[in-house]
């Protein structure tokens, strides 16, 4: 019994974090960006975390906000090359972006361990802290979807010239996005970090964007629930079964061409879609047929 | 008051002139209408004033602000707003939020508190949305609201573009082709609507090809024929114009 | 030396070219990305290996790897790109499905290999070398810079020279008119994906020889620095993909040559971005490309 709940304990956490991580990726592309640059920002809030702690002594809570304000200033810092760049060039950009931190990360091995690591980090948040902070960031991001802000990056996702024309500022409110996004993948970087005995530059490299991207893809990329979920499925698939986890990067490739095939908008989001038309025909079956 | 001054303006892609040497005044209040055949220009235009392309030279004036250098979004907030020649709703979006995204531009709250989800901002929201269902009951398409707007009919989908535009209660409305593919009641319905905006004090661009729809309704009505304007005046003059005539029917 | 380090940068630029070039046929003719020609790339090299270790001379096994890779990218098209050639939101879901397809190639390969680091029996290739001018060329080389050099001419000649190559770039311009004018688009598609993933599979044989360590994960790293050719060269450009390809293995020889090894990713990728600031569409891509945002 605490074998089971231990091994779930982990696997819990895994899930906050990767929740985490995928909503810092669905908010950028709520605001019509193709950025995948939150593994990099991850990254970077990991290290500037442990850092901070570990090398300055800093109290993890502020090192925690440090992280998140670090992530959120790389992110502004990134939005302002990519408002040229159209969607693809974007995420060839960001990806880029995500092999440069990795590059810097294993290279500056006095301050970063290198390819051997970071070590020793000191074990200082949980499952609470975690939960905690997922949560915020759910709230705000359901906050966002409820005011101004949301309807703008709707606007600007579906149409920038229509986004334009109403007075939304594209610019303004993609660079925002980025902030965002940075500052929620920096803050649970450094949440990762302080669960991780050690950090490693590869953890964020390019199966860490494959992942981020597979929630939100999965889940749905415009209801706040859709990377979650996804991110609860992608993880715990491979429990189920012995040949899930073997198969885990199969599977994963798998329900990544099945889903933009048969569900592109995601599984959450095609849900509330089929629920949408269906209290619309039945609440008028006259116009309906519109 | 506030009247859009063009002055001398033209654009041009490489050699190729788009339009040349366009000068023109909408006042409020009125109707003007702009005309011309296929490929004239038009839009084009459209797109300079709206800040959507680049002027290569000349002056757009709105009141007193010069608006040539402005950006499309600063464009909508001088008070600009401007419907599309093939409707461009937010297919994805229901009828209210493709109405509520236009009041945008008159929105008060801060970015922050809608970050945060204050009250504030909520209430806002909230305030919209009733502010929406208002306009969609005056248009007609109150039992629409919540329906995907892509998947509407052509008429209704120029009503949804039409309210988005008037939501922000702009001082200045450009029309690109709004009644296009309409029967004459539909067409007549629209342009009562356009009547009324213009006597309130808005003012009206109305670009169309039904003439007899825009001389109907046009105080003053401007003619482009391949990015050059070849007439301008009262209804009257510009259908009885030689030059407009050619235009139209060809050499 | 400065010009043994350019010629060895050279030869390994053919080979990128070709990588790039493979890539660039969908992008340029399809406006779609491929992401799983990395792992195709990784095909041609494990399906050489394997020949090899299954007692078939190299030439054979170089030609199964050929075939066999150029099938498998029109195994990726019909399973991975048919389905959204009509939908609104083609390019990202390419992105996505292609990922889809390179992860499960790449697990394949994981299992059959177990994970290991493989290597070509010794003298698969023969082992000679040659000076000239001061500077040493191996046949191996010699016979890399000829492979991407035929190669690269038969995709010309291809392209450029016959009524299938023609029908090709038909489709590029405008599928639909194409269609109207009596092409099949699917027999396109074939053929451009086919000769794509035969591209990068001569590819892969010919870095697995050169660089003789062949794992699942090699496939990844091409693919990246790929994209650094391909947008230095400019999407969709085949001249492009060529002289870029060509540029890339200098830089990238040249670098770790002459700078602290560990940095060479790093400024390989900075390069990459900022290019992208600078210049998106590259040297030769052409500025409607798509890589800019529509004026203001």
């Amino acid at each position: 019994m605490i074998d089971f709940l231990n091994t779930y304990h982990h696997l819990f956490n895994v899930f906050l974090i990767g929740s985490g991580y995928a909503l810092s990726q669905w908010v950028v592309m709520r605001a019509g960006v193709f950025s995948v640059a939150t593994a990099g920002l991850a990254s970077i809030g990991a290290y500037a975390a442990a850092i901070l702690t570990m090398r300055l002594g800093w109290h993890y809570l502020a090192s925690l906000v440090a992280a998140s304000v670090l992530g959120a200033a790389v992110g502004l810092l990134l939005s302002w090359p990519l408002a040229r760049l159209r969607g693809v060039f974007q995420a060839i950009a960001t990806l880029a972006f995500v092999q440069v931190v990795m590059a810097l990360a294993l290279y500056s091995d006095n301050l970063t361990g290198g390819a051997m690591g970071l070590n020793a980090i000191p074990n200082l948040v949980g499952t609470v802290e975690t939960l905690v902070s997922l949560l915020l960031v759910v709230y705000l991001m359901m906050a966002i979807g409820a005011t101004r802000l949301g309807r703008a990056f709707e606007a600007i996702r579906q149409n920038e010239a229509v986004a334009s024309s109403l007075g939304v500022s594209v610019n303004f409110h993609q660079a925002l996005a980025f902030a965002i996004s940075g500052a929620i993948a920096g803050l649970f970087g450094g949440l990762e970090a302080f669960q991780s005995f050690t950090l490693f530059p590869a953890t964020f490299g390019f199966p860490a964007v494959i992942a981020a991207l597979s929630y939100v893809v999965l889940g749905g990329r415009r209801s706040v629930a859709g990377p979650i979920v996804g991110a609860a499925i992608l993880l715990a698939l491979p429990e189920f079964s012995r040949p899930l986890a073997d198969y885990r990067m199969a599977l994963y490739g798998a329900i990544l061409m099945l889903v933009i095939a048969f569900m592109p908008r995601g599984i959450v989001d095609t849900g509330l879609l089929a629920l949408r038309r269906r209290r619309i025909a039945r609440s008028s079956p006259a116009e309906a047929r519109e | 008051m506030t009247t859009l001054g063009i002055d001398h303006v033209s654009k041009s892609f490489g050699g190729v002139h788009a339009v040349a040497d366009i000068s023109m005044q909408v006042p409020s209040g009125k109707i003007t209408g702009l005309i011309g055949p296929n490929g004239a220009g038009k839009t084009t235009l459209i797109n300079l004033i709206t800040g959507m392309l680049a002027v290569s030279g000349g002056h757009i004036r709105f009141g007193d602000r010069d608006i040539t250098q402005a950006p499309a979004h600063m464009v909508a907030r001088a008070g600009i707003a401007r419907t599309f020649q093939n409707i461009r709703l937010l297919a994805e979006a229901s009828v209210i939020d493709n109405v509520m995204i236009g009041f945008y531009r008159r929105e008060t709250t801060s970015t922050l508190a809608s970050l945060l989800g204050l009250p504030a901002a909520r209430g806002e929201t909230r305030t919209l949305r009733t502010r929406a269902l208002a306009l969609l009951e005056r248009f007609g398409m109150a039992h629409l609201a919540e329906h995907e707007a892509g998947g509407l009919a052509y008429g209704h989908q120029r009503r949804v573009e039409m309210m988005r535009a008037l939501a922000s209660q702009p001082a200045l409305i450009l029309l690109d082709e709004p009644v296009a593919g309409m029967n004459d009641v539909e067409a007549g319905e629209l342009g009562e609507i356009f009547s009324g905006l213009a006597r309130a004090g808005m003012g009206v661009l109305l670009i169309e090809h039904n003439v007899r729809f825009v001389t109907q309704l046009c105080h003053q009505i401007y003619v482009l024929d391949s990015g050059r304007m070849i007439a301008s005046g009262t209804p009257t003059e510009v259908v009885n114009n030689p030059a407009v005539i050619t235009a139209y029917l060809g050499a | 030396m400065l010009a043994q380090q350019i010629l060895n940068g050279l030869v390994v630029g053919g080979v990128y070219a070709l990588f790039a070039l493979g890539f660039t046929l969908v992008f340029g003719i399809h406006h779609l990305m491929n992401l799983a020609h990395g792992a195709v790339f990784m095909t041609g090299a494990f399906v050489a290996l394997y020949s090899v270790l299954a007692g078939f001379p190299l030439w054979t096994g170089v030609l199964l790897a050929i075939m066999v890779c150029g099938l498998l990218s029109v195994v990726i098209e019909i399973t991975a790109f048919r389905r959204l050639r009509k939908s609104g939101e083609a390019e990202f879901g390419a992105i996505i499905s292609t990922l889809g397809a390179d992860l499960i190639i790449m697990t394949f390969a994981q299992k059959i290999s177990a994970s290991e680091v493989l290597r070509f029996p010794f003298e698969t290739f023969p082992v000679r070398i040659f000076e000239f001018a001061g500077l040493r060329v191996s046949l191996l080389q010699l016979f890399m810079a000829v492979s991407a050099f035929v190669l690269m001419l038969v995709l010309f000649w291809y392209l450029y020279r016959t009524p299938l190559g023609t029908r090709v770039r038909s489709v590029s311009g405008n599928e639909r008119a194409a269609v109207l004018c009596g092409v099949n688009p699917n027999v396109v598609y074939f053929q451009t994906f086919f000769l794509s993933g035969a591209l990068a599979g001569a590819s892969g044989v010919l870095i697995g020889l050169a660089f003789n360590s062949i794992q699942y994960t090699m496939g990844e790293p091409f693919l990246l620095r790929g994209f650094v050719v391909i947008v230095l060269g400019g999407m969709g450009s085949i001249p492009g993909a060529m002289i870029a390809g060509l540029l890339f293995g200098m830089i990238q020889t040249l670098t770790a040559a002459y700078l602290p090894a560990g940095l060479t990713d790093a400024i390989i990728f900075s390069l990459l971005f900022v290019i992208l600031l600078v210049r998106p569409y590259g040297l030769f891509g052409k500025e409607t490309a798509g890589a800019m945002r529509a004026e203001r």
